[in-house]
């Protein structure tokens, strides 16, 4: 088992409507995975990889929400310790794609102040399907001043280059501005006070997990 | 012309029907032939877009030109005389208003609820309502690759309940509920500080070490799918050659022991232990009912004839069988037999098959509670929950025939949360047979039942986690009466708060939970406060446990539920606590090992220990007194409080 220790913890969370393939993404990058027969996400869920950044270990503590409209009063209450928000749509459902408005204002109500974001357009592979263009979604990003992607869990395409340009971009804006930042390992998603600050040095912690 | 009424009549002959097709094909090639293909057209009345048209696989497309080849000539001519006289009515009407996208999914439904699907069962079928496949003609190119010999390898593969394979391999993180620690009642233990020394992985082993990855058998009361579809081989085929730092995330597991294969020749898991010999008490215990007013039957002795009709569509509850042989074949979902299929059973079936209402003998009445906990053989389950409902939960049987009838009543009306419904049948239970083939018939009285529902009170709607509740009843019972059980816990097991916006019900549980914990584990407590329990007890709660531990375990836990009401849900949740205390409380476990243990899927070693300290802990009648407080001193504090005070 490979040593348990990183050097940093960076908290990301998947929203986005009911069905656009936020597990299947959370699957495909944490373990390269992917599976027709996904069961539906009920209330919220967490996944952990650990990757290398510049010479960095950085553990990624990704939540997954469910995307029905009546969990968002349980779901809400995740947006606060979150460094980073992927927003994600289906590029063959409209609706998805229409409510992306909504889901951000949900963080701009929720989450921290300063929280990187990505738009991300998953089932880029269903090709005969999609009703939204990429320029559709280029052009949303940037009205909303977020990054933007086509994914697709299934084929594996655009995951890892989406979660990983959110961590740089939160490691750029949290960490390597601050040279030296050492909390608790142990914060709780939503009890972590300070919002999106969070940086944790966890050297000193073993986990005995990652 | 209402598409309930059509259809009240044929669906469930049309369901028995297949499956008789379904299981003789593997002996004959030509069997699937109505199935064989079947297409999508353009339809040129844009208000009804879809007509799916069974064809001839000899070319021709005239409905009238079914080939079936089975081998029972009055199945065959019975069947096509089902399609021929209600095709032409089937097709629903669009309500004013409503959503195109939400009709095409209503009408889908309806129109294959008649025609079928085909390969249902161990196909995966084909998409067509996300995709709104209205115009594309769809060839199963897949079905001409199924030989009778894939079919039947399947079908042998199926465990006791359904199961073609074990509803926890889309986790690999799996915890094992060790008996040992459940030995000891709940019972406030202090905080020790003198486990400090040792490491967290060694402490969360008082339940891990138990059972360690080698360990060569399955705890003997789970019963995981055969060899050819174990766990282990599926999570792990998935591994990719990932760099050494992600594949690093998969530590993560909890002693994640691979539930190994079991013998080969079992297709068949073993049920759990004394089931056989329970069942034969079981059987002195309950006596059925006379049917209500209005029916023509009725029993003057104090067991059912052996040979009752079984023309009722619900012969095949397995709650009416208490025949041993037949018991073993699991629950309901089972295709029919052929004996069955024309009505003439073949082998004597006690019960008679047609037996709606059961009590207790009363005699055997003190016995009742006790064996619930000890656990309900499976053949009995329908019937003792049944009984549950009337006796525990004050549910009147006419309440049961009227809302069956509000359910065929629902069929034809909208609901708004349709597409929703639409989207979340095909996962809502991974490895089922029933629920296998999009569209089949599993996933088509699973749409119905929570369309029905979802009408039902119109502050619930329909809510995610509703899912699996459905479908575990409707492998017990008839979506009609899946749905009057649905409308039973709304009522009377605290349904409604549950789900309703806001989810009062569930935060009211885990207070309730937290609670009993800060008595009993103040530990615990202290050190799991780090973490919102909304993380990982929403799914707890919401699906009453389903996905969370084996399916046979969450029926044992459901079997309390309707007995003791929704304090069983908290003990359940404290008892899973209770389990991992230790590891909980230690100071080297941190807030990721503790949400990932708590998030783990939940195989208890031995079930029957899980019961027997949930009986303990629910008889404590001063705990009981005190959880009834703390429900009311939740209310008081009022919904306000909410989230933050979690």
């Amino acid at each position: 088992m490979p040593p348990p220790h990183y050097d940093f913890l960076i908290k990301l969370l998947l929203i986005g409507d009911s069905g656009v393939g936020k597990s299947c993404l959370l699957l495909r990058f944490c373990d390269d995975a992917w599976t027709p027969s996904f069961i539906t996400t009920i209330g919220i869920d967490f996944k952990i990889r650990t990757i290398e950044l510049d010479g960095k270990r950085i553990k990624l503590q990704i939540w997954d929400t469910a995307g029905q409209e009546r969990f968002k009063t349980i779901t809400t209450a995740y947006y606060r310790g979150a460094m980073g928000i992927l927003l994600v749509y289906d590029v063959t459902d409209e609706r998805s794609f229409n409510n992306i408005r909504t889901w951000h204002a949900n963080i701009e109500q929720h989450a921290s102040e300063g929280v990187n974001k990505i738009l991300i357009g998953n089932k880029s592979d269903w090709v005969e399907k999609k009703v939204i263009s990429e320029d559709q979604g280029k052009e949303l990003a940037n009205e909303l001043g977020v990054r933007f992607m086509e994914t697709s869990a299934k084929v594996n395409e655009g995951v890892e280059e989406a979660f990983f340009t959110l961590a740089r971009d939160i490691k750029a804006r949290l960490i390597d501005s601050q040279p030296e930042v050492s909390t608790s390992a142990n914060n709780a998603a939503q009890g972590s006070s300070g919002g999106g600050l969070n940086v944790n040095s966890a050297n000193a912690q073993p986990s005995g997990c990652c | 012309m209402s598409v309930a009424t059509i259809l009240k009549p044929t669906t469930h002959d049309i369901v028995q029907h297949r499956h008789s097709l379904q299981l003789r094909s593997s002996s004959e090639d030509t069997a699937l032939n109505i199935f064989s293909m079947y297409s999508t057209r353009p339809s040129i009345d844009s208000q009804r877009p879809l007509s799916y048209i069974i064809e001839n696989p000899q070319g021709g497309e005239n409905n009238d030109n079914l080939v079936v080849s089975t081998s029972t000539g009055n199945a065959q001519s019975h069947i096509r005389d089902l399609l021929n006289s209600t095709k032409q009515e089937i097709l629903p009407e669009p309500a004013p208003g409503e959503d195109a996208d939400s009709f095409h999914v209503r009408s889908t439904y309806a129109q294959l609820e008649v025609h079928g699907v085909p390969g249902d069962g161990f196909l995966d079928g084909i998409e067509l309502t996300r995709t709104r496949s209205n115009a594309i003609r769809t060839k199963l190119d897949v079905l001409s690759r199924t030989s009778p010999e894939d079919e039947l390898k399947f079908l042998s593969m199926v465990d006791r309940y359904g199961f073609y394979q074990p509803a926890n391999s889309q986790t690999d993180r799996i915890a094992f509920l060790s008996a040992a620690s459940l030995a000891k009642r709940l019972s406030p233990v202090p905080s020790p500080s003198k486990s400090v020394s040792k490491t967290p992985s060694k402490e969360g082993g008082s339940s891990k070490t138990k059972v360690s990855p080698s360990r060569p058998s399955v705890p003997r009361s789970f019963s995981p799918a055969p060899p050819t579809l174990t766990v282990p081989n599926t999570s792990r085929a998935r591994s990719r050659s990932a760099s050494p730092i992600s594949s690093h995330s998969r530590s993560l597991s909890l002693s994640s022991p691979q539930l190994p294969a079991s013998s080969p020749s079992s297709a068949n898991p073993p049920p759990p232990r004394h089931e056989f010999s329970r069942l034969s008490k079981w059987h002195r215990m309950l006596v059925p009912l006379p049917e209500p007013v209005g029916s023509s039957q009725s029993f003057s002795q104090p067991y059912p004839s052996l040979n009752s009709s079984p023309s009722r569509s619900h012969s095949h509850s397995p709650s009416t069988s208490t025949d041993p042989h037949s018991h073993g074949q699991a629950a309901g979902h089972m295709p029919s037999t052929s004996s069955q299929l024309s009505g003439q059973p073949s082998t004597p079936i006690y019960g008679g098959g047609n037996v709606l209402y059961w009590t207790i003998n009363p005699r055997k009445e003190h016995k009742f509670r006790e064996r619930v906990f000890k656990g309900i053989p499976d053949a009995w389950r329908a019937a003792a929950w049944g009984i549950m409902f009337e006796k525990f939960a004050g549910v009147e049987r006419h309440r049961f025939e009227i809302l069956k009838q509000d359910y065929f009543d629902s069929l034809d009306k909208p609901s708004p949360f349709d597409i929703q419904i639409d989207l979340d049948v095909p996962r809502t239970i991974s490895g089922h047979i029933t629920f296998r083939t999009r569209y089949g018939s599993g996933q088509r009285a699973l749409f119905r039942v929570l369309h029905a529902f979802s009408l039902r009170c119109s502050e619930c709607g329909y809510v995610q986690g509703m899912g699996p509740i459905a479908a575990t009843l409707l492998l017990y019972f008839e979506p009609e009466k899946a749905y009057a059980i649905m409308v039973i816990l709304h009522e009377r097991y605290g349904m409604h708060d549950l789900v309703q916006p806001g989810f009062p019900g569930l935060l009211e549980a885990i207070y309730v939970m937290e609670r009993v914990v800060s008595e009993k584990m103040p530990g615990v407590y202290e050190k799991k406060n780090m973490i919102s329990s909304t993380s990982y007890t929403t799914k707890w709660f919401i699906t009453l446990f389903a996905n969370t531990v084996p399916f046979q375990t969450q029926l044992r836990l459901w079997d309390v539920f309707f007995l003791e009401g929704k304090d069983a849900l908290v003990m359940a949740s404290v008892g899973i606590l209770w389990v991992f205390r230790d590891t909980l409380q230690s100071p080297n476990s941190s807030f990721e090992t503790i949400l990932s243990l708590l998030s783990s899927f939940f195989v208890p070693e031995d079930e029957d220990k899980l019961l027997a300290w949930m009986e303990a802990a629910l008889g404590d009648w001063k705990l009981r007194e005190q959880m009834k407080q703390w429900r009311a001193e939740w209310k008081e504090k009022g919904l306000s409080g909410g989230l933050e005070f979690l």
